[in-house]
């Protein structure tokens, strides 16, 4: 481990039950032994479409769901088989931010409660200090220190997913997986609620696993980007070497795909063959290859290992020589 | 210009009455669709979007959470035999017969409209049979065309699934086949890839490009994204609070957006295509249609706005050429 990773993971796989009804019970493997280092201080983005396990790696590596194998090691110290007592005090240091500002607040709690939850858990000042940060906390994410009375319902959207960010950072984490937090928003809203977080981020040093679709959102504001299909991470690269020279085919085919706002430039649209994948159901070998343009009967027989590039590029593909 | 107007509306206006006293959730719009054009009508939630869309095909109903519906103006509708009805003078029967024939609908969620116990081929051939006098063999063919044409493989055994057995674009492609089933003259696209994943939204927009082409439908889509505007508009209808606040041909506006609100939203879409892209957020959000500002409705938001003009007076509309925009800083 390096010194500068504050997250990593070492063939991580989780999975679900699937199916109660008659005959044998499935299991739907969401995650796939993926290895991936987070570094102090950068933005990873985690893009892949849906059903690609994104969110279930980002919740399984904060421990909120559990992984069937696999190692987390959270600055150094592995959280992978720690017992919730001893997890605790690392729960202060990684939160979370959820996609729907509409479902991950509770309606009966005011913003002042729901903000000062997580100093309450954790036992994190007096109550006067609790009263004050919880006015720096709406302060530092916009909001007017009169919120902290009000239910969510009275907020708007946009206004809801800064409450979900303040309580966020109300006990100072150095790491957060931002789950598709804008992607419920309004565009104008958006551009705030991204703003708002790049510079939070600079502010507080903070570490961030930002999981999202919009790829418009991941070249504005990552570091890094690890493309996600099928359970597996296919393709991970620096930003500028990740949309200058994408290497695999999907993640050729992802970027295309991304209409441009520009309409003097209208390429035809990309055509994908092939129906999206079903995780219940993966073909044996590279998940990609029934969708592939290039696959040969060698993507068939073995899984591809996310190799290295160069320094800053690893891609899973057992054709690239040829390809490119 | 050869293209006929498919469907004009003027002065539009529609009322709802919700918890917080009537609201005016379309305020007064005035556009048009021709044959063959795309016309993208775009804006954030709440900005009159979709009223706008149920209003043009009648499907405002007094009663769930909405009180009373009063829609004011005229919807001009260019018939195939070249005469205008304007569909608000309609009686309930005879735009029934009109919708699914004449105009169709195609929404974000598939499953509001797929009927989840018929097999998709039987509700393609029941829009077929609905409105015209063929046999119900005829019909079935003609699911079955439909299906073939929208990109569904091996159609004539995919005709007997069930949509739950069908994947979101495929699902997607099952309710294009069945708007589209009796040619309509204009298709409402209400935001029908929001809910896709960006491969599946590209061929779903190159269907109905393709499809476009093919009838020479008039296309009303409307969206968020400004993204998707760029790709498939020919012209474009920025709407604000229940009003159009620009209208233009879609180069133009993106080159040369003349509205504050449409460049502010247009500086806060991040393009994957850019290295280096940052957004200008617009400051604070839409206003709540019971409480609209006075004057114009963005001045609250607006860095341009001119003191002791804006917020006292709705700014006019100021037509150049084939463009207008509703602002006081074009203003003479």
């Amino acid at each position: 481990m390096s010194s500068s990773d504050l997250l990593k993971i070492e063939s991580l796989s989780v999975s679900f039950g699937q199916g109660r009804g008659f005959g044998r019970p499935k299991r739907l493997q969401a995650v796939r032994g993926v290895d991936l280092s987070i570094r102090d201080g950068e933005v990873l983005a985690l893009v892949g479409e849906s059903g690609s396990g994104k969110t279930t790696l980002g919740r399984a590596l904060l421990r909120l769901i559990p992984a069937d194998s696999g190692r987390i090691l959270f600055d150094g110290t592995e959280i992978s088989a720690m017992n919730a007592r001893s997890l605790r005090p690392l729960r202060q240091e990684m939160q979370m931010i959820f996609q729907d500002p509409f479902a991950s607040l509770d309606p009966r709690m005011t913003v002042g409660q729901i903000v000062a939850e997580g100093l309450d858990v954790h036992r994190l000042g007096d109550r006067q200090s609790r009263i004050n940060r919880v006015a720096e906390l709406l302060a530092l994410v916009g909001l007017d220190p009169s919120h902290a009375w009000r239910y969510p319902h009275a907020l708007s959207g946009g206004q809801r997913q800064r409450v979900g960010i303040a309580r966020a950072l109300a006990v100072n984490p150095r790491f957060i997986v931002a789950d598709e937090p804008v992607s419920s928003l309004d565009v104008s809203v958006q551009a705030q609620i991204i703003t708002l977080l790049m510079e939070l981020k600079a502010r507080l040093g903070l570490t961030l696993l930002f999981i999202t679709h919009n790829l418009g959102v991941v070249r504005m504001i990552a570091d890094r980007v690890a493309v996600m299909y099928l359970g597996r991470i296919i393709e991970l690269a620096d930003t500028e070497t990740l949309f200058r020279e994408p290497r695999h085919p999907y993640t050729r085919i992802l970027l295309e795909s991304v209409p441009r706002p520009d309409p003097r430039i209208r390429p035809p649209f990309p055509v994908q063959t092939g129906e999206p994948p079903n995780p219940s159901a993966p073909p044996s070998g590279c998940g990609y290859r029934n969708r592939c343009g290039h696959a040969r009967d060698i993507c068939a027989a073995s899984i591809p290992a996310l190799d290295s590039l160069s320094a800053s590029h690893r891609l899973a593909c057992l054709r690239h020589d040829e390809i490119n | 210009m050869t293209e006929q107007p498919v469907i004009e509306v003027h002065d539009l206006r529609v009322s709802l009455g919700t918890d917080d006293g009537n609201i005016e959730a379309v305020a007064g719009i005035s556009f048009r669709v021709r044959e063959g054009e795309t016309l993208a009508l775009v804006g954030e939630s709440g900005a009159g979007k979709s009223v706008t869309s149920l209003a043009i095909m009648r499907l405002l109903q007094a009663g769930e959470g909405s009180k009373a519906v009063g829609i004011g103006g005229r919807i001009l509708f260019r018939d195939r035999d070249a005469g205008t009805i304007d569909l608000l003078g309609l009686q309930p029967e005879a735009m029934r017969r009109m919708r699914g024939h004449d105009l169709a609908m195609i929404f974000q969620e598939p499953m509001t409209c797929l009927n989840p116990v018929m097999c998709v081929g039987d509700q393609i051939a029941e829009a077929v049979l609905a409105h015209e006098k063929v046999s119900s063999r005829t019909a079935m063919t003609r699911a079955i065309d439909m299906l073939r044409l929208v990109g569904i493989p091996d159609p004539a055994s995919r005709s007997r699934v069930f949509p739950h057995e069908l994947s979101g674009g495929m699902r997607q492609r099952v309710m294009i086949a069945m708007a589209l089933a009796c040619q309509p003259r204009l298709l409402i696209a209400d935001e029908p890839t929001t809910a896709l994943d960006v491969t599946v939204q590209a061929q779903v927009l190159d269907l109905i490009r393709r499809l476009q082409r093919e009838f020479s439908m008039g296309v009303l889509f409307i969206t968020h994204d400004l993204g998707v505007v760029a790709q498939i508009a020919d012209r474009v209808a920025v709407m604000y609070a229940g009003r159009i606040v620009e209208e233009a041909p879609v180069e133009d506006l993106f080159a040369h957006p003349l509205h504050p609100y449409t460049r502010g939203l247009l500086a806060s879409v991040p393009d994957a295509t850019q290295a280096g892209n940052i957004v200008q957020p617009i400051p604070g959000s839409m206003p709540a249609l019971s409480h609209l500002p006075q004057g114009c409705s963005f001045q609250p938001r607006c860095h341009a706005a001119l003191a002791g003009r804006c917020e006292r007076e709705a700014p006019p509309a100021i037509a150049a050429g084939c463009r207008s925009v509703h602002c006081w800083l074009h203003a003479a």
